[in-house]
């Protein structure tokens, strides 16, 4: 069976939210979320606040 | 992350290399590792954590090393007693295993040198292994963490006969962390709090500050208008005056027509208008000198200045060409073409090491080059063309200014004329003084509505130096405002992220806590069947139910905590743990809004899995296949001699099986050098009483 062929699976709850927020605002937290993933273990995640306070100037201009 | 491989090399007790194979077969993912009590069990289970976390993994939640005893002696103690170099001598943990499709090899060591030093201090590798290609990475510790966050460690690698602490009211918190960090939640919880921290909403939002109100605006809009309306009546006040004045300049026109028509004040009168008319025009003549004057001074008055400048110039340049460095009296292009042919002009030879190559190459250090004698000829000019400036500045500024004084002096000459001939024509005849007296009081008024004039001038000059003023006040606070406004939609858009991130994670916890209740009801039931049931509350207080028949008031059945015995804790523990692993898995493969966000494989290693269990041996040793895609079990023989052996054989599931066998003096309680394995009986002991270490056997 080819993948067109495939039923549309069904968005999960937090899918569905995350579908409906503004396209800027899903780019935003797509790129926080990312820069987060990046220093999520460390002790100290230095310059987050600055990367994720220049991310919101990028994105929102 | 499935487990492939563990080597040691001089590890604790693991003398040389000795490795283990993990079965990462689907179908039998149990790896058993037999060993009576105190030969290496719990050694492997710390080796392991010791290769993925460092120091940090072989402690407790306390801080302590439960356990395991002297946590600073990595390396077998037998080497590190006969090292002859101290940085040669090493311990060392290889793993290898798979994790969303890519093999990777981490392989921590140390040294006896650093171990001496600092033993925290360890070197760490880890190598991603993607179709055949490897790549080292960076900061391997840091993606060890990723791959297994600390926070669920302890709920994959850890000590069966401990584990029952999670089914604790104590431990809601560390439970909800589990969840969140298992499932990719963490990074949601993180995320939120990130955003709304002071250095990142706190900042966007002073930025906010200094912004104009709408009062003060409104204010200044509220006086530009005003300004504006008063310009406008102030402007047409000043047509009007200039209205009058024409008007007045054609009553004194008829009033001369009369006073020329009159005989006794024709002649007077005539003199009057020619004597007016040449005021008139040397007036005009004056303001055209007194424009003049005034460009001058814009445009070349600054000449006046550079005399000092000019000097100066004049003295530096004097020096050097008394000093006969400018113009260079010979040019240094000239003197490398002779040095390079080896021929003076004067035909001698200048070849090297003669007195005469010698006394050209000293020319050299006098000699300029064409751009810099062109650069002084250049300053020589300038200077020349500023002192020339400056004196024909001087020279017309003077001239100009004879101009407008003569102009001056003539218009005084001409006012005074004037002046003298108004009182001659009122001693005429009446009707050439009245005439004359209007003419008079036609000129005061003139005079007076000039003066009028000349004051709406200024203030029409003042109102729009004010207009100006506050429309660039507007202008700024506009631009204030536009900084303003977008500094408020950040804070918005922050606001609005944290929002929706709530939100899903909102959404994402309430949705899992009853797939997570599915699993653990679904699990527990496998391995207890009694009239009681585990719940994970929503405080995540991972607990266990029961129904009591006819307690309440009104004699119906209520629902209740039961009060846990330690096996029945350490079964629950196990089942959550067993949960959370299934889901993690199932979370793997549903897509997220961003990596990071899914839950993944996770192998399970227990050490001494089946010994706080009491009477659910046997159904835990069926069920413990199904934990985890992989589990790795260390197992005493008085733990897994009969029910256990049973119901692991049976299950079909064991893909790998290995014993630790000792070398060392005779140890208490060692009755046999043999040991039982269900069906297989191996030697595990072998006296020495020259050296003591444990091997890693395959059975």
């Amino acid at each position: 069976m080819s993948n067109e062929s495939k039923p549309p699976a069904k968005l999960t709850r937090a899918q569905q939210i995350f579908k409906e927020a503004p396209e800027d605002l899903q780019k935003l937290i797509r790129d926080v979320l990312e820069k987060e993933r990046r220093v999520m273990h460390k002790k100290k995640k230095s310059n987050i606040h600055q990367d994720i306070y220049q991310a919101v100037k990028t994105f929102i201009k | 992350m499935i487990l492939e491989r563990m080597v040691f090399e001089n590890f604790r007790q693991f003398r040389g290399r000795q490795e283990l194979v993990f079965s990462a077969n689907p179908e039998q993912n149990v790896t058993v590792v037999h060993a009576e009590i105190g030969m290496g069990k719990t050694t492997i289970l710390k080796g392991l954590l010791w290769v993925l976390y460092g120091r940090d993994g072989l402690m407790g939640t306390d801080g302590q090393a439960d356990d395991f005893e002297m946590p600073d002696r990595i390396l077998t103690e037998s080497v590190a007693a006969q090292a002859s170099d101290p940085n040669r001598a090493e311990a060392s943990v290889e793993l290898t295993f798979r994790h969303e499709g890519d093999r990777y090899i981490l392989r921590r060591s140390l040294t006896l040198a650093q171990q001496r030093l600092n033993p925290k201090q360890t070197e760490v590798s880890l190598v991603q292994i993607r179709n055949g290609e490897s790549f080292k990475q960076d900061n391997s510790q840091q993606r060890i963490k990723a791959i297994v966050p600390d926070g669920i460690r302890r709920l994959l690698f850890f000590n069966g006969e401990r584990i029952n602490y999670l089914a604790m009211e104590r431990s809601s918190e560390e439970v909800a962390s589990a969840i969140r960090q298992m499932l990719g939640l963490e990074l949601l919880k993180d995320t939120i709090d990130d955003l709304n921290h002071a250095n990142v909403k706190g900042k966007l939002k002073q930025e906010l500050r200094g912004q104009p109100t709408s009062d003060e605006m409104g204010t200044l809009l509220a006086s530009q208008e005003a300004f504006e309306t008063e310009l406008t009546e102030l402007e047409e006040s000043r047509k009007q005056i200039v209205r009058n004045i024409e008007a007045l300049a054609d009553q004194v026109k008829l009033i001369n027509a009369s006073l020329e028509a009159n005989k006794e004040a024709h002649e007077l009168a005539v003199k009057r208008a020619k004597l007016e008319k040449e005021l008139a025009e040397i007036r005009t003549r004056r303001d055209e000198t007194s424009r003049k004057l005034a460009k001058l001074i814009a445009e070349d008055g600054y000449t006046l200045f550079t005399g000092e400048l000019v000097r100066r110039g004049q003295e530096i340049v004097r020096r050097l060409r008394a000093e006969g460095k400018i113009p260079a009296r010979v040019l240094n292009t000239f003197l490398h073409d002779l040095l390079e042919n080896e021929e003076c002009i004067c035909t001698r030879e200048l070849r090297s090491g003669t007195e005469f190559r010698a006394a050209v190459e000293k020319l050299m250090e006098i000699a300029g080059d064409a751009d810099f004698n062109n650069a002084v000829g250049a300053l020589d000019h300038a200077i020349g063309v500023l002192e020339e400036g400056a004196r024909k500045t001087d020279q017309r500024l003077r001239e100009v200014n004879l101009d407008r004084l003569e102009s001056s002096r003539e218009i005084a000459d001409l006012e005074e004329k004037i002046e003298e001939i108004s009182p001659k024509i009122t001693k005429g005849s009446d009707q050439a003084r009245e005439l004359e007296e209007k003419r008079s009081r036609l000129l005061l008024d003139r005079d007076s509505k000039n003066a009028d004039l000349g004051r709406t001038d200024g203030k029409l000059d003042h109102l729009r130096d004010e207009l100006e003023r506050i429309k660039g006040k507007i202008h700024q606070m506009q631009e204030i405002g536009a900084g303003a406004e977008l500094a408020r939609k950040r804070v918005a858009a922050v606001e609005d992220c944290v929002d929706i991130l709530d939100r899903i994670l909102k959404a994402e916890t309430e949705d899992l806590r009853p797939l997570l209740n599915d699993e653990i009801s679904k699990h527990f039931s496998k391995i207890i069947v009694q009239d009681f049931w585990p719940e994970l509350a929503n405080d995540f207080t991972l607990r266990i139910r029961k129904q009591v028949v006819g307690v309440d008031r009104g004699g119906d059945d209520a629902v209740i905590d039961a009060a846990l015995s330690t096996g029945q804790r350490t079964v629950t523990s196990l089942v959550f743990i067993a949960s959370l692993v299934a889901l993690a898995s199932r979370r793997s493969k549903i897509p997220t809004i961003v990596k990071g966000l899914s839950g993944s494989d996770y192998p399970i290693a227990i050490d001494s899995p089946f010994g706080s269990l009491s009477m659910y041996r046997k159904e835990v040793a069926q069920y413990i296949p199904e934990i985890a895609p992989q589990v790795i079990l260390l197992v005493s023989p008085s733990q897994y001699d009969g029910a256990v052996h049973e119901a692991l054989t049976n299950s079909g599931r064991v893909g790998r099986r290995y014993y630790l066998s000792y070398t060392g003096p005779l140890r208490e309680g060692m009755l046999s050098t043999d040991l039982t394995i269900g069906e297989h009986r191996v030697q595990h002991y072998f006296m020495s009483n020259e050296e003591e270490f444990t091997t890693i056997r395959e059975l």
